[in-house]
C-alpha cells in the first residue's frame, strides 16, 4: 500500500513540475532546460532550514519557493534577451552549476551523503496518519496549483504571453515589454518547482545531489510532451502516464529473466527516448491534442 | 608559478583542441538547421566504443578500430538526420530540440544496454611524459592535439576549396538563396551530417583513448563544447573552434585558483559574462537593434 502511496505521490509531484514547466513553455515558449535545478534548491532549502536550524514547516517552504524564485529571477533577466536556443544550452549550464554546488560545498549541503531524517508533515499523528496525510496534502496542492497555472493562462497575463509565443514584435509593436513579461513567468514557474522540490524532499526524507540529475529535467519535459504542452490538463496526464510506465517497468524485470536488471533499466530510458522523438514528430500536441498541421515540404531547409 | 602556468596552459590548448571539433559540429549544425544539437555527444560516445570494440573484441588493429569508429559515427550521424531532423524541418526550433533530447536518451542507454555501464580503456601501453622545455607533456596529448588541429585545417580548407564546402556555406548564409541557386540542400544536409559526425566521432575516440570509455563521455564534455560554440559565437563555426581553444584555456589555468571541482563551473562563468557583453558570441555578428 505505501508503494502506491508513493506512485501516485510521485505522479502529483511530477504533475506539479510538469505544471510550472508548462507556463514557461506550453504558455510562453521559454525552453528552460535546467528545470531541475530549481526543484533541487527547493529540497535543499527547506530539507536544511527543517533538519539543521529547527525551522517549522510552512516557513521552510516558503522560504523554498522565495529561493527559487529569488535564484531564477538574474538568470531570467540574463537569459531571456538571447532568444530560446540560447536559453536551453545556458539553463542547462546553469543546472550543472547547481550540481555541482550541491555536490561540493558539503558544509551546508553534506555533499554526496546526502542529508537524512526529514520529518514528514503531519508526524504528530503517527506513521500511517502522517503518511496519507501527506499525500492528500501533495494532491491538493497539486490541484491548487493547477487551478493557480489556469487563472493565469485565462487572465489578461496568460493572453499577452500566447501572443508573445504566437509573435513577440508585434507584442513589442504594442508597447509591451515583452522581457519582462516573461521573466516574471519564469519565476512563477521556478516557484512551483521549489514547492515541488521540498514536497518531494518531506515525502521522501533523504536527499542526495544524485536524485537531482538532468533526468528530472528530461522526464518533466517527457511528462508535458505526453499530454500536451500548452493545454491545462495535459500536464497531469502526462505525469500519470510517465509514472505508470516508470513504476511498471520497474516491476516487469521480475517477468522477464534474459536481461539483466542494467539492462532492464537501460531498455527503459531507451523507449523513453523513443517515445519522444516518435511523440514530438507524429503527435506534437501530446496523446490528446490535436494531429500537427500538415508538415512543411520535405525538403525544405529550416532557417 | 610560470612553470604552474605553463603546464595548465598545455592542458587547456590539448583539451580546446578536442573540444574545437564537436564545437564545430554543433555551431554549424546550429546555423544551418537551427537548434542545440543536444545529441551530439552520443555521437562521440557510440564511436569511442565500437572502436574499443573492433580493437578488443574483434581483435583488429587500432587504425581500423578508429576507422570502424568513425564510420559507424558517420553512419549514425546521417541516420539521424534521415530519420528525425529531415522530417521534423520547418518545425518550430523546439521540436528539433527535443527530438535531439529524446535520441540523446536512447543512444546513451543504448550503449548501457550493449556495452554495460563499467569504465573501458583502450588497449595501449602506459607511456612517460615528455620533458619539453618547461612543461611535461604526454606524447599521446601532443599526438592528439595535431590530429585535433589537422581535422580543423582539412574543414578550413573544404569550407574554403570545396564545392560541397561551399555549398554548405551557401545554405548556413541564406537557405533560400541557394536553394534558388540551384544548391540542392538535401545533398548538402547529408553531406554536413557526415562531416559533423566525423569530427565527433574523432573527438570521442581521441578523448576515449586518453582518458577512460564511459556511457556519458560525450555527454560530460557537451556542455563545454556547447559554452564554447556560444563563446566564438553560434554563426561562426570556426568561431567555435577557437572557442574552444580559449574555454581550454581559460578553465585550466582557471582551476590553480579555483576548487578543481567547479572546472565546468568556470566554463558557465565565461559564457554568463560573454552573452552579457556580446550576446551573439565574441565572433558571432553584432545584433541587429
Amino acid at each position: 500500500m505505501s508503494y502506491l502511496y508513493t506512485v501516485v505521490a510521485f505522479a502529483s509531484i511530477y504533475a506539479m513540475l510538469a505544471i510550472g514547466l508548462n507556463l514557461q513553455m506550453g504558455l510562453t515558449g521559454i525552453v528552460n532546460f535546467g528545470y531541475v535545478a530549481f526543484v533541487a534548491i527547493g529540497a535543499y532549502t527547506s530539507a536544511i532550514l527543517t533538519v539543521g536550524h529547527g525551522w517549522p514547516l510552512v516557513p521552510a517552504w516558503i522560504a523554498a519557493i522565495a529561493l527559487a524564485c529569488a535564484v531564477s529571477y538574474p538568470l531570467g533577466l540574463l537569459t531571456i534577451r538571447l532568444g530560446g536556443d540560447y536559453l536551453a544550452v545556458v539553463t542547462l549550464g546553469f543546472s550543472e552549476l547547481v550540481a555541482l554546488f550541491i555536490l561540493n560545498e558539503r558544509w551546508l549541503t553534506r555533499g554526496a551523503i546526502g542529508i537524512v531524517g526529514i520529518r514528514k508533515p503531519f508526524a504528530a499523528f503517527g506513521p500511517a496518519a502522517s503518511t496519507e496525510l501527506s499525500l492528500l496534502l501533495i494532491i491538493a496542492l497539486t490541484a491548487l496549483t493547477t487551478l493557480l497555472a489556469w487563472r493565469i493562462a485565462k487572465s489578461p497575463l496568460g493572453r499577452l504571453l500566447r501572443a508573445i509565443q504566437a509573435n513577440e514584435a508585434a507584442v513589442q509593436a504594442l508597447g509591451k515589454n515583452t522581457v519582462s513579461y516573461k521573466v516574471l513567468i519564469f519565476v512563477i514557474g521556478s516557484g512551483i518547482a521549489g514547492l515541488a522540490g521540498a514536497l518531494y524532499a518531506h515525502w521522501i526524507q533523504y536527499i542526495s545531489p544524485e536524485q537531482f540529475s538532468p533526468d528530472v529535467t528530461f522526464n518533466t519535459f517527457i511528462a508535458l510532451i505526453l499530454g500536451g504542452a500548452g493545454s491545462l490538463l495535459g500536464p497531469i496526464v502526462g505525469a500519470a502516464v510517465l509514472m505508470l510506465f516508470l513504476q511498471g517497468s520497474v516491476v516487469l524485470p521480475d517477468y522477464v529473466h534474459f536481461l539483466n536488471a542494467d539492462q532492464m533499466a537501460a531498455l527503459r530510458f531507451m523507449i523513453i527516448g523513443l517515445v519522444l522523438v516518435l511523440l514530438i514528430t507524429f503527435r506534437p500536441n501530446g496523446i490528446m491534442g490535436r494531429l500537427p498541421e500538415r508538415a512543411a515540404r520535405k525538403d525544405e531547409v529550416t532557417p | 608559478m610560470l612553470t604552474i602556468l605553463a603546464q595548465h596552459a598545455v592542458d587547456g590548448i590539448v583539451l580546446g583542441a578536442i573540444l574545437a571539433l564537436p564545437a564545430l559540429g554543433l555551431a554549424l549544425i546550429w546555423r544551418v538547421q537551427g537548434f542545440p544539437h543536444l545529441a551530439h555527444g552520443s555521437l562521440m560516445t557510440v564511436a569511442a566504443y565500437l572502436a574499443w570494440a573492433a580493437a578488443t573484441a574483434w581483435q583488429l588493429p587500432l587504425p581500423i578500430a578508429i576507422a570502424v569508429g568513425l564510420a559507424s559515427a558517420m553512419a549514425l550521424g546521417v541516420a539521424m538526420h534521415l530519420a528525425v531532423y529531415r522530417r521534423l524541418a520547418g518545425r518550430p526550433m523546439l521540436s528539433l530540440f527535443i527530438a535531439s533530447v529524446g535520441l540523446e536518451l536512447f543512444l546513451r542507454y543504448g550503449v548501457v544496454f550493449v556495452f554495460g555501464s563499467d569504465f573501458q580503456t583502450f588497449p595501449l601501453p602506459a607511456e612517460r611524459g615528455m620533458r619539453l622545455g618547461l612543461v611535461v607533456v604526454r606524447p599521446l596529448d601532443l599526438l592528439l592535439a595535431i590530429v585535433a588541429l589537422a581535422a580543423l585545417a582539412g574543414v578550413w580548407w573544404m569550407f574554403r576549396g570545396t564545392q560541397v564546402g561551399r555549398r554548405m556555406r551557401a545554405i548556413a548564409d541564406n537557405a533560400s538563396l541557394a536553394r534558388v541557386c540551384g544548391i540542392s540542400p538535401n545533398q548538402v544536409l547529408i553531406a554536413m551530417w557526415l562531416l559533423v559526425s566525423l569530427l565527433a566521432g574523432a573527438s570521442g575516440i581521441l578523448l576515449g583513448i586518453r582518458d577512460v570509455i564511459s556511457p556519458t563521455l560525450g555527454w560530460d564534455v557537451l556542455l563545454l563544447a556547447f559554452a564554447a560554440a556560444i563563446l566564438g559565437g553560434i554563426t561562426n563555426p570556426f568561431g567555435a573552434a577557437i572557442g574552444a581553444f580559449l574555454m581550454g584555456l581559460v578553465s585550466q589555468i582557471g582551476i590553480i585558483w579555483l576548487p578543481g571541482s567547479y572546472e565546468e563551473g568556470i566554463a558557465f562563468g565565461l559564457i554568463a559574462i560573454v552573452l552579457m557583453l556580446r550576446p551573439r558570441g565574441l565572433f558571432g555578428e553584432s545584433v541587429r537593434a
